[in-house]
């Protein structure tokens, strides 16, 4: 029954009772008729909900699939298709149906919400959305709100439909690839040198125009004086220059909406150079560390390996269960609205019982009580705990904190502030962050064969004073003839350049956008020259320049050149 | 030869978002319909007085839809029907409440329209109007048809009940002995006579079908819903000693993790 039903039965109660005393037919009869009325709608409401929900069945199918588990690709569109059907009765207005999507997909001009207007026994409504970053992604179920036409009664379910999709990183094709020709395209075993510079093969690939940091020795000399300029010899290259991956996921990484992600940033250069690599026949491999460990994924080549390559990126996007922290009013109320959103029939005061309470007075404490009561029932019976334990939900923060956390987590919330607290993360976690890296760094060096090429992903930039911790693994790398680039994606998405700082106007938001490129910039030139000082190269952002940058790299591990400038 | 069963052809469903083809015509009539009603009443108070409260009721409209409607017109009958009055009784008496029980759910039933409606800004109710008159609106001719066809089944629909809902009360309040009659009709029932006899199963009546309601409603929950309610009723049941457990378990942990820390400091500052 909603408010409007209780407020017009309250007048005509009052009506009734005040016209029998008075004997006033017509007041009598208007106030009977009314209630009478209330009653015929609750009567029908009722056999509705009853006979039209049970038989109400979803088929929802995405990009044409209606499997319950598929793939689909961070940055893409989808369309969605979802059919409902109904018995012989079918279902009758106002029935207002969304298709709940979690926070990881966007839904263009919230299509996903329809209204059945007038009697159908069977409907369709589509929508397209966007899906945000690389993870996982759940559709469970479908969010139904029964309503009468006078609005008098209202009936909330949810009828589950999950379907859950492994979303792949975005990558982009980087257009123009060299034409690189190949005759033997193996790693040489450990130890072996098959060639003494990398890039120089004995099979002349073509003659090109001399680039500064072209060896001498590969100048076409005759050809040169022919043209009367500089001509370089390109030899087929006949070691694959192996690609390694360093990837960042650690909790300031993970921090922010779905495709804002630092690692969002992060899984895209790598998907991209990972494709461009594979695509000239070069084995790329990853190490992905976070606050759970470290783990590899071998090098391989070949459309298989991309694809063993973006899935683990993918696994490893999923968020793991949040660090647990303190509880917080945020917290209860984010997980009682998302409850409320997906489990509403058991936020139902008919079922979900709360103890009778004296304590606190305050009738704000009181009703908050009250709001964790109701949480912490939904909560056990999701998690399928004991009246004990349920009770324990209530009077323990640090164990509701816990289980709110990951409720909302497994919700598909992203780790926003109601989920973990973001404050000064970066500082707490930069040293460990360091030493797990290092410890990866020089497990590849170890295991590293020629022509190598480290890529290192990590955020950097807001543990730049622990950098110092890294240094032996990045000089040791580079010692071995390594080529290392490191790749920190800037939490603005903009590169830190003197352009980015201009204030742009006076709004709250450029301002703090322009402070926010400074702080970014200043500690962008620290880690820079730290970085470059020993001949790592360095891209602070997370776009197509960083691909570019480690193109580049690899470009000249094939051509032996150490640098552009010439430096062997 | 393979003719589809127009059944099965499903109906593509509208996001919630999009109105009705009619809507400004809708909300012009509940306005209309409810500010006539309401001029109608108390016939003695100045037409300054009238108008205030008349737009005072229209602007609850879009939250308290007719409920405001419904306590203007009992209290005007309140205040100027006569008791045991022969004016309302009847065919007439029948008719007013039909129409002011009709004019009520005509309010209730577009109260969605006048709540969107009333959430836009008035530029944009503006220039809806010019653009309505400059004839710029695109009119889905299919759409309307549709609209219309659903409206008739529902006056239809909505009629049928009121005729029903207005006939059963007028039975009911036949039926039930009223306050002048009481103590006769106690008399009566002592002596095995009809009005409260009838009465007591009607009452009878009521609760058995409330009765089979209430079944019916507990019937239509989930099997998480019924765990929940077991749940739930438990918890009630044994509230206290639980939480009494509970309670002292949290104090024990709490007093155990001061040990510790305690036992820490000493440790520490005993190096």
């Amino acid at each position: 029954m909603t408010a409007l039903a209780r407020w017009l039965a309250l007048p005509a109660i009052a009506g009734l009772y005040l016209g029998i005393l008075r004997e006033q037919t017509g007041l009598m009869l208007l106030s009977l008729s009314v209630l009478v009325w209330l009653l015929a709608e609750w009567l029908l409401f009722t056999s509705r909900v009853w006979f039209e929900l049970r038989h109400l069945k979803f088929e929802r199918s995405v990009n044409g699939r209606t499997e319950p588990s598929g793939i689909l690709w961070a940055g893409r569109s989808v369309a969605v298709e979802v059919r409902l059907r109904s018995s012989i009765l079918g279902i009758g207005s106002i029935v207002r149906i969304r298709d709940v999507v979690p926070e990881n997909m966007e839904v263009m001009d919230q299509e996903n919400d329809v209204t059945v207007r007038s009697r159908v026994h069977s409907a369709v409504f589509r929508y397209r959305a966007k899906v945000l970053g690389a993870g996982q992604l759940r559709l469970p179920g479908f969010r139904i709100v029964m309503l009468d036409r006078q609005g008098f009664f209202r009936a909330e379910r949810f009828i589950a439909c999950t379907q859950s999709f492994r979303v792949l990183p975005a990558f982009q094709q980087v257009g123009d690839p060299e034409p690189i020709v190949k005759r033997i395209n193996s790693q040489p075993q450990h130890g072996i040198h098959r060639l003494q510079r990398s890039g120089m093969g004995s099979e002349l690939l073509e003659l090109r125009e001399y680039v500064a940091g072209d060896p001498p020795k590969s100048i076409a000399w005759k050809v040169s004086a022919r043209r009367d300029k500089l001509m370089t010899r390109q030899y087929e290259s006949e070691v694959p220059v192996r690609l390694q991956l360093f990837i960042d996921g650690s909790i300031g990484t993970r921090t922010g909406g779905f495709g804002l992600r630092l690692l969002d940033q992060m899984n895209f250069v790598a998907a991209s150079v990972a494709k461009a690599a594979i695509s000239a026949g070069d084995p790329v491999g990853a190490m992905l560390f976070d606050e759970r460990g470290l783990r590899r994924v071998p090098a391989a080549t070949g459309d298989r390996g991309f694809h063993r390559l973006l899935d683990a990126l993918s696994d490893f996007s999923v968020n793991p269960a949040p660090i647990p922290d303190r509880l917080t009013n945020r917290l209860v109320e984010t997980a009682s609205g998302v409850a409320a959103d997906q489990f509403p029939e058991l936020l139902d005061d008919r079922v979900n019982h709360i103890p009778f309470l004296l304590f606190p007075i305050s009738p704000w404490a009181h009703r908050r009580l009250r709001e964790r009561y109701r949480l912490a029932a939904v909560i056990a019976q999701l998690y399928r705990m004991s009246p004990a334990k349920q009770l324990q939900l209530v009077y323990d923060d640090p164990l509701m904190a816990t289980f709110a956390q990951h409720f909302l987590s497994q919700s598909g919330m992203s780790w926003m502030e109601p989920v973990v607290s973001i404050r000064n993360r970066g500082f707490h976690d930069g040293m460990s962050r360091m030493e797990i890296l290092s410890s990866a760094l020089a497990r590849a060096v170890s295991q590293a064969r020629d022509n190598e090429v480290f890529v290192v992903f990590a955020d950097l930039l807001e543990c730049a004073p622990s950098l110092s911790h890294l240094m032996p693994a990045v000089k040791m790398a580079l010692a071995r003839h390594h080529r290392v680039a490191f790749v920190c994606p800037s939490p603005t998405f903009i590169r830190p350049t003197e352009e980015s700082t201009v204030i742009r106007s006076l709004s709250a938001e450029d301002l703090l956008l322009a402070a926010e490129q400074i702080r970014t910039r200043e500690l962008a030139a620290r880690l820079q020259f730290e970085l470059r000082r020993i001949g790592a190269t360095v891209s602070i952002s997370g776009e197509s320049s960083a691909i570019h940058l480690v193109l580049s790299q690899m470009a000249l591990a094939r051509t032996g050149r150490m640098a552009a400038g010439g430096v062997r | 030869m393979n003719q589809q069963d127009p059944r099965l052809s499903p109906t593509v469903l509208e996001p919630t978002h999009e109105t009705s083809q009619f809507g400004g015509l809708l909300i012009v009539s509940v306005i209309a319909s409810a500010a006539g009603i309401l001029f109608l009443l108390a016939p003695d108070m100045g037409w300054p007085l009238r108008i205030f409260l008349t737009a005072i009721i229209l602007l609850t409209l879009k939250y308290w839809g007719s409920v405001m409607v419904l306590v203007a017109v009992q209290a005007d009958l309140f205040f100027r029907e006569p008791p045991r009055s022969a004016a309302l009784q009847g065919a007439t008496g029948l008719f007013t409440v039909f129409m002011i029980v009709a004019l009520l759910m005509f309010i209730n039933r577009n109260r969605e329209l006048l709540k969107h409606a009333a959430s836009r800004p008035l530029s944009a109710i503006l220039s809806l109007i010019v653009s309505v008159f400059r004839g710029k609106i695109a009119f889905d001719s299919g759409k309307a048809v549709r609209e219309i066809l659903q409206m008739l089944g529902a006056t239809v629909r909505a009629i049928a009940l009121l005729v029903g809902c207005v006939f059963v009360s007028r039975i009911l309040l036949g039926t039930l002995p009223n306050r002048r009659t009481l103590n006769e009709d106690l008399q009566g029932w002592m002596l095995d006579e009809t009005p409260v006899l009838q009465c007591s199963l009607l009452l009878t009546g009521v609760i058995a079908v409330w009765v089979v309601c209430h079944e019916i409603s507990w019937r239509q929950l989930t099997r998480d819903q019924a765990r929940l309610y077991l749940r739930s009723v438990f918890l009630t049941i044994h509230h206290a000693d639980l939480r009494m457990i509970v309670r002292g378990r949290l104090r024990q942990r709490l007093k155990a993790a001061r040990a510790k820390k305690d036992q820490k400091a000493r440790f520490f500052l005993q190096d």
